[in-house]
């Protein structure tokens, strides 16, 4: 996964092209208990710059995703541990989480992970090199775009 | 060049249906919805008619357990409060029997009825167009019916594509402007 979004930052491919990966969060809480407070504990850091680092955590940690975990995870990353303890207690990301959840199902979504290239939601299989191709399919078709909702740049 | 040999018959029969076939033999907007009366638990039986007045969301789907059922139904369960501010009611459906549907909706933490068409199989699908009688199980089928029984929006999704929540939420609101312009 984070293979995927390094092989893509904002900046110009070897051919010099742009590309940007955007992330938005869509837990299924019913599913998966820790989900919704994971999604918030994210945006706390990255209230304080470090949003994909701890995204890069969750990811590699779900089976650790308890109240303590989170805040472990804050005090490795060096931030305000503090302020970000507070925020999740008064569930401060809460509201963003829930736009990101509803902005995704009135564009699409159906699921998570899901991933849109260019405005089309990838129906294909989820594996690198299903999704290299489908990126590079897509950049070969500069004028298609899917028309949903615009998104909210969401890197810091 | 050699033909490929379709050795399966479900397989020859979905190969000869299109997606596009599919969409034309489901039940088309304005429609009214047959009505039915399906055990929704081993005592209990839950009939259309029962939501008269109220928007009906019918979720026809192939199997608890699989996969795409799987994400289907659970992002369902997740957006249930967005289908109540419509004052919308959700119903799952496919061939399997209660028992199946008692442990499934448990382990999801379901909170929507799943009706089991089990007996005569696959009936009530089929007479909503969307029994796949090749595989022997329902389509991945929506419905959105108003709140005078009539079918206000049907959509069939391509085999194993979960088709998502926006076409229902679209429906809805569309369902919700006819009800204010005519008020």
């Amino acid at each position: 996964m984070s293979a995927l979004r390094k092989g893509a930052p904002d900046r110009e491919g070897g051919d010099g092209r742009a590309r940007r990966f955007v992330f938005r969060n869509f837990p299924l809480s019913q599913m998966h208990p820790h989900a919704q407070l994971a999604a918030e504990a994210a945006e706390a850091a990255g209230a304080q710059g470090r949003f994909w680092e701890m995204h890069d955590i969750l990811f590699e940690n779900q089976g650790a995703l308890e109240d303590e975990d989170l805040v472990s995870y804050a005090a490795a990353l060096s931030i305000d541990v503090d302020r970000f303890t507070a925020e999740l207690a008064q569930h401060t990301h809460a509201d963003r989480v829930r736009e990101d959840f509803l902005s995704g199902v009135r564009s699409g979504v159906n699921g998570t992970p899901s991933f849109f290239i260019n405005g089309m939601r990838h129906d294909g299989a989820w594996d690198a090199r299903s999704l290299g191709n489908a990126i590079l399919l897509a950049m070969s078709r500069p004028h298609e775009h899917g028309g949903h909702d615009p998104h909210r740049p969401h890197h810091h | 060049m050699a033909k490929p040999h379709l050795s399966h018959k479900s397989v020859a029969n979905r190969a000869r249906r299109t997606n596009q076939d599919e969409q034309a033999a489901a039940l088309q907007p304005g429609t009214r919805a047959p009505d039915f009366e399906l055990n929704s638990t081993p005592d209990q039986k839950v009939c259309l008619s029962d939501f008269r007045g109220r928007p009906v969301i019918l979720a026809f789907y192939p199997a608890d357990w699989s996969p795409v059922c799987g994400d289907e139904l659970a992002l369902f369960n997740e957006i249930l409060p967005e289908f109540s501010r419509h004052n919308a009611q959700l119903i799952g459906i496919s061939v399997d029997g209660v028992w199946c549907h008692a442990a499934y909706a448990r382990d999801r933490k379901l909170h929507y009825p799943l009706l089991s068409d089990f007996e005569p199989k696959g009936e009530i699908a089929r007479q909503y167009g969307v029994y796949d009688a090749g595989a022997g199980h329902c389509e991945r089928a929506l419905f959105v019916i108003d709140r005078d029984g009539v079918i206000s929006w049907s959509y069939v999704s391509p085999e194993g594509v979960n088709p998502g929540a926006d076409g229902i939420l679209r429906a809805l609101e569309a369902l919700d402007s006819k009800e204010t312009a005519h008020v």
